[in-house]
């Protein structure tokens, strides 16, 4: 018998990469970070932030699944925000500005802790059937053998940077593309696409004149991302600034277009269009001025200010000219240009809900190479990924997360069957049990996933357990106090009925369980929209589960269109859910084969 | 060759008085039932004809009548009409029935007519919206209000705040003008709307034909403390709150002695949509079938004088005090399950709920609220149930 622990390799070494190395070594195998620069662990690449509306939530559920970003995005944030505060409690996003060298070290440190080897090296090809991956081979020709695989390369694989009129391959500025890799997934037949994304230019800080300017306001409230964030939150140690755009710089934008290569025709993969670039923005919205500028130091007392809202891949002539034009910026210098990089990722249909590529048994995927943009987006599923790619080597099955129970199941489910026309970023919005999707509840929605993942340290499971307890005894407490004939439960289903009230009533006075209280009482509250929301997703996924096996023939389906009935006949989806999610199958044709099913069915019962 | 269902009955205009009321009539041997009421020639229906002639000695009756493969169902398939006067269509119904037909379900002929290829999928969509929202473009406008709305609300969430797109004012007017279009198009339903018939059921003397006095005004039934005096269901169109209901007095059913085939005899006059009082001093459950199938308000009677503690689930009555007859009027006259009146009823009522939760600091919850009055809006068109629905909606007509 081998003593040697299953090997998992991953390729890449970014948000995702770092992820699913930890992961898989939590879940007891041997993971292996290959990156080309191992002093880029866990870089970010684009703004000095991490968290947001949804994604903030992300980052509490990939926390509660024995992740590492939680903590040292805790350890390395620079101010702390919670978004949405009176938009309701199912919407706020905690968001932290970062020190982005100290996340780098924090993260390198949890990879250390977690046993994960980091080798530096190129990547330039599998070896093997697809079927099952043997080794990563790398440019000098050295082999890196595994039981499991992940391929987490974000914008390198085939990165191609544009800035004016020059193009160069790259994964990021100053790093080089994974070409050959790209080559061989290609070759190997999966069926990849284009995505775009870009970033803004960075500024000296000394150069701005931020007196001038209106500081960031940020509501107070004291929050960790992390459960094992032990110690007191920093009291917001930096400040952020916004400036806005004027009626000069949106003109020169204009004026120049023709020289931005997402215009000019350089660029043809798809970009985000909820994260525009500058030149994005200017054109679909001409009407608009004064777009806002939000400044970001890169670190606790950085010389380096991140402008975001400003993505733009002009000259660098024009760069500069664009950042003189916003007020305070009149002798602003320039510390890095904004480009764009377009970079390949997989097509929808290419991989499963545990992340495992079609038509493999050993290879997966996290981060943008699954059509995904943002650090919290990675990061989640690199921990689904290397999770799942160490349950492979180990023999054991996928698990997959629900998209009622997650933003990492509706992440998930979003990009298996529906796909990505854009970089896709999680929105609330995008969550049907939105009101149960809260980053309050994170660390109990997750620990199921969490154990049968095995990505959870016994510290965890234990700081995991002792909540529950604590949840359960407030749930009983709330059935069991009564309040003029009614329980506290009762009660805290009227509106106007808040967490302080019933803690009021509960007598609870102690923060922790204050905390639990008023995730409780929330729960109470929404139980109703939680019920409608699970009851209509049953409804749904029988409907997408009904078989197509008995059409012989879709040429003989009424009122399908052409362009349909070709691509039905091609790729002969099974189930109504598969058909759904085709190019080429619009609403209407789904409804026709649903009317075409029923049709036959009620003629065959009237028989 | 179109297949041929079964003998189908029913009404086609609605349950009115009118100059003419139109009665339908699809199935294998439709014809010859035809022939027999109207005491016509054997074959004299078959194919395309219309025929003028009496029915029972006593009225007018025009037939029109339709070949298989040229009909709306597809089928052999006759219109009969006659005059709208009560009574008239009930019995030429009745006559049809004893003929070998059989009532027809709600939207039993469009289905027929889809399955013989005589509409097409597209055809009984854009039918049941229009059946739905009686003026598909009204809902319509709601519809797109709601779009409107959702999408500010997310805007808001999602990009409010840090990119200053949203706009609270704007959504709140949104939010207003999509509140009165609910109420509007419930004014206007209410007003088109059929009500449903008003069955009074229970045991024998638990009170049934003192409310169904109360309620009309009237001795309208004879009234006995001996159990079982109506045996035959009288009936009354009433005005209630305004609204113009048909109410039935039905004969006792149980009580001591089961009285199996008063109960058959009520059943068998129920049609999808109607209504029950369920009367019982001793609170008995009603036959399952009959909460399963109908709207069905139990009402513990008599309570002037009932002692028994009351049970779960049931409104106590008395006719003599009067207690409990608001809500039984409420339950007479609210809309009908499924009517385009009650969801657009609900449909305001979540709307002016969204708001307050806005107000209180809840948006997220508001959006919910606003998702669910889509969902009901848009009900009929949903996916895999469309067609069903689609189908069952027809009732509405009828």
């Amino acid at each position: 018998m081998d003593s040697r622990k299953p090997r998992v390799v991953v390729i890449g070494g970014g948000h995702a990469g770092v992820e699913a190395a930890a992961a898989a070594a939590k879940r007891g195998a041997e993971a292996i970070i290959i990156t080309p620069d191992p002093g880029k662990i866990a870089l970010m690449s684009c703004n000095p932030s991490i968290g947001g509306i949804a994604k903030g939530t992300l980052v509490r559920e990939t926390d509660g699944l024995g992740g590492v970003t939680a903590l040292s995005a805790d350890r390395s944030a620079i101010q702390f925000r919670m978004l949405n505060m009176k938009k309701g409690p199912a919407v706020w996003g905690p968001r932290v500005q970062s020190d982005i060298e100290l996340y780098c070290t924090e993260q390198r440190h949890r990879l250390k802790e977690a046993g994960v080897t980091v080798i530096s090296g190129v990547v330039a090809g599998l070896k093997g059937p697809s079927r099952r991956i043997e080794a990563a081979i790398l440019q000098n020709g050295e082999e890196i053998k595994g039981e499991a695989f992940v391929i987490a390369t974000g914008t390198f694989l085939g990165g191609m940077l544009h800035r004016g009129n020059s193009s160069w391959p790259g994964g990021r500025r100053g790093d080089i593309s994974a070409l050959l890799l790209e080559r061989d997934l290609r070759e190997r037949m999966f069926h990849v696409k284009r995505f775009k994304t870009g970033t803004s230019p960075r500024v000296l800080r000394k150069t701005i004149d931020t007196g001038s300017l209106d500081e960031q306001t940020t509501h107070d409230m004291e929050f960790r991302f992390s459960m094992l964030s032990r110690e007191p939150v920093p009291a917001s140690a930096e400040k952020c600034w916004v400036t806005r755009t004027t009626a000069s710089t949106e003109e020169l934008v204009r004026n120049s277009l023709d020289r931005s290569p997402l215009y000019s025709g350089r660029i043809t993969g798809k970009g985000p269009r909820y994260c525009p670039s500058f030149e994005d923005k200017v054109t679909r919205f001409p009407d608009r001025t004064g777009h806002p500028i939000h400044l970001e130091p890169m670190g606790l007392g950085s010389r380096i200010m991140y402008l975001n809202g400003l993505s733009t891949s002009l000259p660098e002539q024009i760069q500069e000219k664009v950042v003189r034009s916003l007020p305070g910026f009149k002798d602003a210098v320039i510390a890095a240009y904004g480009y764009s990089v377009e970079y390949t990722c997989f097509e929808t249909g290419q991989f499963n809900a545990a992340l495992r590529l079609t038509g493999t048994e050993n290879l997966y995927a996290a981060g943008q190479i699954l059509g995904t943009s943002g650090y919290e987006e990675a990061a989640a599923a690199g921990l689904l990924a290397g999770a799942n790619a160490a349950g492979a080597a180990m023999g054991m099955e996928d698990q997959m997360p629900d998209r009622m129970n997650s933003y990492l199941g509706v992440m998930v489910d979003d990009l298996v069957n529906k796909g990505a026309e854009e970089p896709y970023r999680l929105f609330s919005s995008r969550a049907e049990n939105r009101l149960y999707l809260r980053q309050d509840n994170a660390d109990r929605r997750m620990f199921t996933l969490g154990k049968s993942l095995g990505t959870m340290s016994s510290q965890a499971e234990e700081i995991h357990k002792a909540r529950q307890r604590k949840y359960d005894e407030i749930m009983r407490l709330m059935e069991r106090t009564r309040i003029n004939g009614r329980t506290v439960e009762e009660v805290c289903r009227r509106p106007e009925v808040t967490a302080e009230t019933a803690a009021e009533m509960l007598k609870v006075t102690d923060r922790d369980r204050l905390e639990i209280l008023r995730s409780a009482v929330l729960d109470v509250k929404y139980s109703g929209y939680m019920e409608i929301a699970v009851r209509r997703n049953e409804a749904r996924e029988r409907y997408r589960r009904v078989s197509l096996d008995g059409i012989g023939s879709f040429a003989e389906v009424n009122s399908l269109s052409n362009e349909a009935v070709q691509a039905l006949s091609s790729r002969r989806p099974s189930t109504i859910g598969e058909a759904e999610g085709m190019a080429g199958v619009r609403q209407a044709d789904v409804e026709a084969l649903v009317l075409h099913l029923m049709k036959r069915d009620v003629s065959r019962g009237t028989q | 060759m179109e297949a041929q269902g079964d003998l189908i009955a029913a009404r086609a205009t609605p349950e009115s008085v009118s100059a003419i009321a139109v009665v339908r009539l699809s199935g294998s041997g439709a014809a010859a039932a035809v022939e027999k009421i109207m005491a016509l020639d054997q074959g004299r229906l078959q194919g395309m004809r219309r025929v003028v002639g009496n029915f029972g000695g006593a009225d007018r009756l025009v037939a029109l009548s339709w070949p298989p493969g040229r009909s709306y169902t597809g089928e052999e398939m006759i219109d009969l009409m006659c005059h709208g006067t009560p009574g008239t269509v009930d019995e030429v119904l009745k006559l049809l029935l004893s003929a070998g037909a059989r009532a027809a379900e709600p939207g039993e002929f469009t289905r027929r007519a889809w399955l013989n290829g005589r509409l097409t999928a597209m055809d009984v969509l854009e039918l049941s919206a229009r059946f739905r929202s009686i003026g598909a473009g009204e809902t319509g406008e709601l519809q797109k209000k709601l779009e409107d709305l959702i999408t500010e609300i997310e805007a808001i969430i999602e990009f409010g705040e840090e990119h200053e797109t949203a706009d609270e004012d704007r959504m709140i007017r949104i939010l207003e003008e999509a509140t009165d279009t609910a109420d509007q198009l419930r004014a206007r339903a209410e007003r088109i709307e059929v009500q449903p018939r008003v069955f009074i059921m229970g045991p024998v003397n638990s009170g049934k034909s003192t409310l169904f006095n109360f309620l009309c005004g009237e001795k309208a039934a004879v009234v006995a403390d001996v159990p079982g005096t109506t045996r035959d269901g009288a009936e009354r169109t009433v005005t209630l709150r305004g609204k113009t209901v048909r109410l039935s007095d039905s004969a006792g059913t149980g009580g001591d002695e089961l009285d199996d085939e008063a109960l058959e005899i009520a059943l068998s006059r129920l049609s999808k949509g109607d209504r029950i009082v369920w009367m019982d001093r001793n609170q008995n459950e009603p036959p399952s079938e009959i909460q399963a199938k109908y709207s069905t308000l139990l009402a513990a009677s008599q309570r002037d004088r009932e002692k028994k503690p009351l049970a779960e689930g049931w409104l106590p009555i008395s006719s003599v005090t009067e207690e409990g007859m608001e809500e039984v009027v409420a339950f007479i006259t609210g809309p009908a399950e499924g009517s385009p009146s009650r969801v657009y009823l609900q449909a305001g009522e979540l709307l002016r709920e969204a708001g307050k939760t806005y107000r209180a600091g809840d948006l997220a919850m508001a959006a919910e609220i606003v998702s669910m009055v889509m969902d009901e809006i848009n009900a009929g068109m949903k996916r895999g149930e469309a067609v069903e629905r689609a189908l069952e909606v027809f009732c509405v007509g009828k």
